[in-house]
């Protein structure tokens, strides 16, 4: 078992690294996280993932704040705080364009919750952070850009898309 | 791995800060000695409920911080309420904590 899944995970590996995390995800798990929306995290951009809600026409989330920094000053900790004040909230789902994986958490909330929930995330670059809010059946998404202080300048490997508008430039 | 609950009272609800210690790999990062990516490994799932009643079901993907955290707040917080959490990282190693809430 553990053979097979190494070696899978080097097949994984070999065809492109994109493809590493679905390896590692297709292995044998407790059945706990079956519930896992495997699918929706592994979009590869915001408006796959979105699609896949059928989140396309999400309105605009005017009841809606996310609280970030403007300028995060390191990229591998920063907290989001995303609060609705749309009646009957039941979910919040976070979204980070320009990381490899957009979708960065997903919160089912009860009616025992307060729809204002914060996370800790990884920024690999200056990238728009949304939010979409299911509530009621209806879905409405905001936006906010989160600029990092000091964009990485080794490209490769960063794990983060290409940032055209602010690539050769450094804060 | 591990998790630990705490709670703060505050105006009208209460906080529950989830505190994690996870090394939250998301497949990307490569080890300096092998130059090899370090295989994906992170929180998936995050159960959290109060005396057995859920709050939050949490999804998570690669890109939270290393010890990432979460807040939930909630106005449904009884002093001495029992406040519980079941995790289950993409390796499949998993937990169950629990916290009173002191008031």
């Amino acid at each position: 078992m553990r053979t097979s899944f190494q070696r899978r995970r080097l097949l994984g590996l070999a065809a492109a690294s994109p493809f590493l995390w679905l390896a590692s995800a297709l292995k044998p798990v407790a059945a706990w996280a079956a519930d896992w929306p495997q699918s929706l995290f592994n979009m590869p951009t915001s408006d796959d993932a979105l699609r896949l809600m059928g989140a396309q026409a999400a309105q605009p989330g005017k009841q809606i704040l996310i609280e970030a920094p403007e300028i995060a000053d390191r990229d591998d900790r920063v907290t989001v705080r995303v609060y609705s004040a749309i009646p009957a909230t039941e979910q919040i789902t976070i979204l980070v364009d320009k990381a490899l994986r957009p979708v960065v958490a997903q919160f089912v909330l009860t009616a025992e919750a307060e729809p204002d929930v914060s996370v800790t995330i990884k920024l690999p670059n200056t990238s728009t952070v949304r939010a979409l809010v299911k509530a009621g059946g209806k879905q409405y998404s905001v936006s906010k850009e989160i600029k990092l202080a000091m964009e990485p300048c080794d490209a490769p490997n960063t794990g983060s898309k290409p940032n055209k508008a602010t690539k050769g430039k450094h804060a | 791995m591990s998790l630990t609950i705490s709670t703060k009272r505050l105006k009208d609800s209460v906080e529950i800060r989830i505190s994690m210690q996870h090394p939250s790999e998301d497949g990307q990062r490569l080890d300096k000695k092998t130059g090899k990516p370090v295989p994906a490994d992170f929180m998936q799932r995050i159960v959290v409920k109060i005396d057995g009643r859920q709050l939050v079901e949490t999804f998570l993907g690669g890109d939270m911080s290393t010890n990432p955290e979460l807040v939930f707040k909630s106005k449904g917080v009884p002093v001495g309420a029992l406040i519980s959490a079941d995790w289950i990282d993409l390796k499949g190693d998993k937990g169950h904590v629990e916290a009173h809430f002191a008031g």
